[in-house]
């Protein structure tokens, strides 16, 4: 029986900027299907080497498959078929919530009717309907993510490639998130998480990697790269480094 | 903690341009020397005045003109949503009289237009035969009040202005009476000229219990104690408004945002006609383009501006003869397509800012979508010039089928170039709009940069009005505007494809630059 394709397979992935190596020869897979937590400290890499996934930035060398494609050769091919919540805001800010989702769907190729449908139903999904009619620039900044991932979700992609996601969503909204994304993994769909908040990467993935000054300095299950009674936090701590002593000013 | 606050913003207005060094400086010397050039021209208009009586008539002109600038561009700023936001720094442990000073005195370092043309005056004042040496030291006090005095004003107006224009459809009535109010003078001047019997426009300003008459007066005599009385109310009334309306915006919450749902429904046919014609994706890019960019503040501002602004230029056409009375249509049509420049087609991408990614990002054509923008920029263009043939119709400036006929393929033929050359602009100079926040200067460069790029993007066209013109030809002017058409189609062309090229070569770039952060203090 032939092997399904990876839904991401990257492989000596380098970006240079300054002369310095922010990504460095990065190389992973990650078999369809499942919830894959990226994690790193800040400046680690995790965005840029997201970018690269989505064709946002052009990488100095190594290879990206995306969906058995390859970026960027067939990028218009691989757009069609991947759910972005980028770091930044996609948002067009003087378009309204349901503009912005029927015009986010009409550009994924759904017609005009079929794109307001799906639109209401997602407003409906993240709790957003009554604020359907504020432009998006009105938006805090929680609603503004979960409008992101709305649009993200609406041409039902196969791969998601979601930065930081839950970054200033409350409670219920990030749960909202979360339960969704579980639900598209359990249909078949792959997720590719950066976040900071460990916790939640503890518990929605079943593969990390951790990157360290754009090098992968772990990949694996949780429960396999943890040590003990060791948390995912004291792993990360522990492999990026951050337990070194800090140096005090005088007068703090 | 205020030379803080003001080195943060100047640093700020330094830095705003980006790494393109060689172009700003080149720009803001463009900029800055226009501006001199103009204080020098008052400095010699003034120096050479003859009598005492021309003096005194000729400064309080420049003082009147020069008020109505130093209110009228703060005023245009604070429609356009640029305001120093004070509350920001509220949380630092500095006196709400010292944050008052500050909000001054930044008012005052990024607005140095009115004050080099003050400048100009005080030195076309010293220069005079009729001012004595022992006066030329006094003269520079009542100008120092005068600056004082428009400061204040003008920040208390901005002030004002931001509390009341919070309402979106608030701020294109306000910029279209400013923009009417700003044209009172060289109206009234047209009507002076033109109607028999009207009070002339110096009559109407010279009244002694004016700020700019006290001042004149406290400069030159004779009537200086009145002038000082006046002067002094003048001040004290001009201090409590600024300090009444600097508490009110500290103290100022906008209110919620109202929901945009409810829309006509002809309104909303209306955006969708692209789909009529085109098909998606490309008609959904043009139907988002039409209804992103016509809710714009600065869009709308410039819209109502454009339906009155050219009225001064445009209506002696109706009185007077020969070849700019015949083409005042022409003119207009010219001058509108100049004024939709910064909100079209020169940076099609600003107002997107940091969503330009999703263009790149989701599954279109950068093709596609620079058509698309453009198609939108093209009917905003002839929509605005179509209404201002209208009005010119309306006005009384003689206009034939003929004329119009001509208006038309100008429009469209200008629209083109202007579209081409912006097209290229907007991908190697790309600079996100914040729409609430300060254009700055930065906006006014790039309109001086578009009065560099007019005359070239005319010069087809005024060709071919040039060669009827001498040859008298009818056929010979209809052919090279068939030519300058072609010549405008090619260039179109070869723009399009150059701008998708870099469009793909500077796409780090470009998302970099629409992603810039935080503006600081102006907010």
């Amino acid at each position: 029986m032939e092997t399904p394709t990876p839904a991401l397979a990257v492989s000596g992935l380098t970006k240079i900027y300054g002369g310095r190596a922010v990504v460095d020869r990065l190389s992973f897979s990650i078999p369809r299907g499942s919830f894959f937590g990226f994690l790193g400290p800040n400046g680690a890499g995790k965005s840029t080497t997201l970018r690269m996934l989505t064709g946002l930035i052009e990488p100095a060398s190594g290879e990206i498959q995306v969906l058995g494609l390859r970026m960027p050769e067939q990028a218009l091919e691989i757009k069609k078929r991947i759910g972005l919540v980028p770091e930044e805001s996609l948002l067009f800010d003087r378009l309204t919530g349901l503009e912005f989702l029927e015009f986010a769907g009409r550009m994924y190729g759904l017609e005009r009717g079929a794109a307001v449908e799906r639109a209401r139903s997602l407003l409906d999904l993240f709790e957003l309907s009554k604020d359907s009619g504020r432009q998006t620039g009105e938006y805090s900044k929680g609603m503004r993510k979960r409008l992101s991932m709305a649009a993200a979700l609406i041409h039902n992609p196969e791969l998601f490639l979601l930065d930081e996601p839950f970054e200033g969503v409350d409670a219920v909204g990030a749960r909202l998130m979360k339960d969704i994304l579980l639900d598209r993994v359990r249909q078949g769909s792959t997720v590719f998480l950066t976040s900071h908040v460990l916790e939640v990467v503890e518990r929605l993935c079943d593969r990390v990697a951790i990157v360290n000054r754009g090098v992968l300095v772990a990949e694996g299950s949780p429960a396999d790269l943890r040590r003990g009674e060791e948390t995912l936090e004291d792993l990360f701590v522990r492999l990026v480094g951050g337990e070194r002593a800090f140096g005090k000013p005088e007068w703090l | 903690m205020i030379r803080a606050i003001l080195g943060a913003q100047v640093r700020m207005l330094l830095s705003a341009g980006g790494r393109q060094v060689l172009l700003r400086a080149l720009l803001f010397a463009l900029w800055y020397g226009l501006w001199t050039a103009l204080a020098f021209s008052l400095h010699l208009w003034l120096a050479e005045m003859e009598t005492r009586h021309d003096l005194e008539r000729g400064l309080m002109s420049a003082l009147f003109a020069l008020l109505l600038l130093w209110q009228f561009l703060p005023l245009m700023a604070a429609t356009s949503g640029s305001v120093l936001n004070p509350a920001r720094l509220l949380v630092y442990p500095i006196s709400t009289a010292r944050l008052f000073m500050a909000d001054l005195l930044i008012r005052l370092a990024t607005g140095l237009e009115a004050p080099l043309l003050l400048a100009g005056v005080f030195a076309g004042l010293v220069r005079n035969s009729q001012v004595r040496l022992a006066e030329c030291a006094w003269v520079a006090v009542p100008l120092l009040l005068f600056l004082l005095f428009n400061l204040l004003t003008a920040a208390g107006l901005r002030n004002l202005l931001e509390r009341l224009l919070t309402p979106r459809w608030m701020r294109a009535l306000v910029i279209g009476l400013i923009t009417l109010l700003a044209m009172a003078p060289p109206l009234l001047a047209l009507a002076e000229k033109h109607l028999p019997g009207w009070p002339s426009v110096f009559e109407r300003i010279s009244g002694w219990f004016w700020p700019w008459t006290a001042l004149v007066q406290l400069a030159l005599g004779p009537d200086r104690l009145l002038a000082v009385a006046v002067a002094a109310v003048w001040m004290a009334l001009a201090t409590a408004f600024s300090w009444t309306q600097f508490l009110k915006a500290l103290r100022f919450e906008p209110p919620a945002a109202r929901q945009d749902a409810a829309k006509s429904s002809w309104h909303l046919r209306a955006l969708q006609l692209p789909s009529l014609v085109l098909r998606d994706p490309l008609a959904a890019i043009v139907e988002k383009e039409l209804r992103f960019i016509g809710r714009m503040r600065r869009f709308r501002s410039v819209f109502v501006m454009g339906l009155f602004i050219w009225w001064p230029l445009a209506l002696p056409g109706r009185h007077g003869e020969g070849w700019a009375a015949e083409n005042g249509a022409l003119f207009t049509c010219s001058y509108v397509l100049m004024l939709l420049g910064q909100v079209t087609y020169w940076n099609t991408f600003g107002f997107d800012r940091g969503a330009v990614q999703a263009w790149y990002a989701w599954p279109v054509s950068m093709a596609q979508i620079l058509a698309g923008k453009n198609l939108a920029s093209l009917v905003y263009m002839l929509l605005l010039t179509g209404i201002a043939v209208a009005e010119c119709r309306l006005l009384g400036i003689p206009l034939t089928p003929g004329k119009l006929a001509e208006a038309l393929a100008f429009t469209v033929i200008v629209s083109v170039n202007l579209i081409s050359v912006g097209n290229l602009v907007s991908v190697r100079f790309p600079k996100p709009i914040h729409d609430e926040k300060a254009g700055g200067w930065g906006a006014a460069r790039a309109q001086l940069l578009l009065f560099v790029v007019y005359p070239l993007v005319v010069f087809p066209l005024a060709m071919a009005y040039l060669a009827r013109e001498f040859a008298g030809s009818d056929t010979l002017f209809v052919l090279l505007l068939g030519f300058a058409a072609v010549v405008a189609g090619v260039v179109y062309w070869i723009a399009f494809q150059s701008a998708l090229a870099t469009a793909q070569s500077r796409k780090e770039r470009i998302l970099q630059e629409m992603t810039m952060g935080d503006p600081g203090l102006v907010a």
